[in-house]
């Protein structure tokens, strides 16, 4: 397994709250990387530091080797996507304008897209199924339909790491099934992905390799069948949890749920 | 795609207000100067060309300013009703034309010098208070601040006011609050040009960041802008333009918040058409709202008023109203 982002002993907190305590973790390269944890425990924190937004105040973050205040911020632009979590977009820019804006790393301070970047817009567009959409106003999309132009404008920045932060949160079923099959598909042509998640299903179901947080540190993180036990599930969310195997496939239920059923 | 009619259109149309405007006025009759008149009639070729023309240009100056400042800040603020009355830079004009009128002698070069500074201390204060606060996201910071910087500028003025003779200081002062273009000089567009232009040029080059810019903070960042830095540039020239139209024309309100929400609804939210449209829309909305100011009482009715009346009907008729379909 090789490494393309590696955090040594991170240390980061807001004022004088620690989120992150002696953080250290390496995520391999091309693969899809699950972060679970309870709410607070600095999932959206870690992708921040990674993308650059957060500074820690101690430890390293590396990416693909380098350490990440080596790279421009337009090199940083080139090799990190970030989809937010709820993106607000507060004026009405066409399907279009919006993903093209994904471009930016790729133009000067005062160069405006060319027929090269509208190509890769429409070619991002198309990555996620949304091409019919490239007209229509952001602002009049469904939560879904929402959800995959803000992929499309991520990955019109052709990133080499594509972070997402609860990307299937507000989704219903059909959009979820639709968001895992595009980072799926990104991850087997090279494209690392790492999202976080509240449903330790959705981890099981699509990620290749899996971290565990609480409280700012790591609890477990590793291959997907080792990591995601029923065992380590408990500690992180503190209630009890089964992992169940059903033809095949991992599914993960609280245990009051599972012994109401009987 | 642009339907280059439409800007063809639009430029014609600020082209012809301007030229139509040039005789239209109260001299010789209300209302109209056949241009015939031009070639014989000295007094009528002093008023066109030392007094109509330079206040045309002002104009055009001032709608083109606060109709982009008020673009810029609408999507630097990411927040569709603000204008550049906003972070304390309309109020702090007022305050430093107050106190100019009473402490400084009522000289227009005073008043315009001192408007100018006070609308620049009034931004630049509230972004420090901005630093200085020490919870929420930079744009709420700004806005909290220019909120408390803007009261604390209005009651300074309500203190001048207090203060001030009311039969000499107290009407300029309600005057220039009002707003309006009747002093204007080839001396003062002459005041206004070397901060204006260069200003509006920086804003029309980096029409299409201001998209980037107008991202919630983590997505424009994720995108390799420095946005805190970028927007900084972005609302120092938005502001130079607006303190250099202000502080010879006072306050006229409204255009700012009117004109963005006008040329978004005709070409779209992109700010690589909507930017180059506001300006053009809000030099004509100025010029005919000046053309009304100078012609239709004997006396001249404050710039300001006609703006507010004409800019809040406008609105009203735009927000009840479903939007068309754009022009693209």
């Amino acid at each position: 397994m090789k490494p393309i982002i590696t955090l040594a002993d991170l240390q980061f907190g807001y004022d004088t709250c620690p989120v992150l305590e002696g953080f250290t973790l390496e995520l391999p390269a091309g693969a899809v990387t699950a972060i679970l944890g309870p709410n607070g425990a600095g999932k959206t924190t870690l992708l921040h530091l990674i993308v650059g937004l957060l500074t820690p105040r101690r430890g390293q973050i590396l990416l693909d080797g380098r350490p990440r205040l080596a790279y421009t911020r337009r090199e940083m632009g080139r090799l990190v996507g970030l989809v937010p979590q709820d993106e607000y977009i507060p004026f009405d820019f066409s399907v279009l304008e919006y993903v093209l804006l994904g471009r930016a790393p790729y133009l000067e301070l005062l160069e405006t897209p060319s027929q090269a970047d509208r190509e890769a817009a429409r070619k991002a567009l198309a990555a996620v199924g949304a091409l019919p959409l490239s007209e229509r106003a952001v602002t009049t999309l469904s939560g879904g339909e929402r959800q995959l132009v803000t992929v499309a404008r991520a990955l019109a920045q052709e990133p080499r790491i594509l972070l997402l932060d609860e990307p299937t949160s507000h989704l219903d079923l059909g959009n979820q099934g639709r968001i895992l099959q595009i980072m799926r598909t990104l991850a087997a042509q090279g494209v690392t992905i790492i999202f976080t998640t509240h449903d330790p299903g959705l981890a099981a179901a699509v990620a290749g390799y899996v971290v565990l947080m609480r409280a700012g540190r790591v609890l477990a993180a590793g291959v997907n069948g080792t990591a995601l036990t029923a065992e380590r599930l408990t500690a992180t969310y503190g209630v009890p949890v089964d992992v169940l195997d059903v033809e095949g496939r991992r599914v993960v239920l609280l245990r009051e749920a599972v012994g109401s059923e009987k | 795609m642009n339907k280059p009619g439409f800007w063809i259109l639009l430029l014609l149309l600020l082209a012809g207000v301007l030229g139509l405007s040039l005789f239209v006025g109260r001299y010789p009759a209300p209302y109209w100067m056949p241009p015939a008149r031009l070639a014989t009639d000295p007094l009528a070729q002093r008023l066109v060309f030392a007094l109509r023309l330079p206040r045309l240009l002002t104009a055009c100056l001032l709608g083109m300013s606060l109709a982009a400042s008020g673009t810029v800040l609408q999507m630097i603020f990411r927040n569709p009703l603000v204008e550049p009355g906003f972070l304390g830079i309309s109020q702090g004009a007022a305050f430093g034309a107050a106190f100019s009128i009473i402490f400084l002698g009522a000289s227009a070069v005073t008043i315009q010098a001192s408007a100018a500074l006070f609308a620049c201390l009034g931004l630049a204060f509230s972004y420090f208070l901005a630093r200085r606060i020490r919870y929420g996201g930079w744009v709420l910071r700004l806005v909290l601040a220019g909120i408390a910087v803007s009261a604390l500028f209005s009651s300074g003025v309500g203190i001048l006011k207090y203060l001030a003779d009311p039969l000499t200081q107290l009407p300029d002062i309600v005057f220039w609050m009002l707003g309006g273009l009747w002093g204007i000089t080839w001396q003062k567009l002459g005041t206004v040009v070397p901060l204006a232009i260069p200003a509006l040029v920086i804003l029309l080059l980096m029409r299409w960041r201001l998209n980037l810019l107008s991202l919630q903070d983590e997505t424009a960042f994720s995108l390799g802008t420095q946005p805190a830095r970028e927007r900084t540039v972005l609302l120092v020239a938005a502001v130079a333009a607006t303190a250099a139209v202000i502080s010879v024309a006072g306050v006229v309100g409204w255009v700012g918040l009117i004109v963005p929400h006008l040329a978004r609804r005709l070409f779209g939210a992109d700010a690589q058409r909507a930017l180059p449209a506001s300006l053009l829309i809000g030099a004509i909305f100025v010029i005919l709202c000046d053309d009304l100011a100078r012609t239709l009482l004997p006396g001249e009715i404050p710039l300001g008023i006609l703006t507010s009346l004409l800019g809040a009907l406008l609105f009203i008729v735009l927000m009840v109203r479903k939007a068309p379909e754009r022009l693209r």
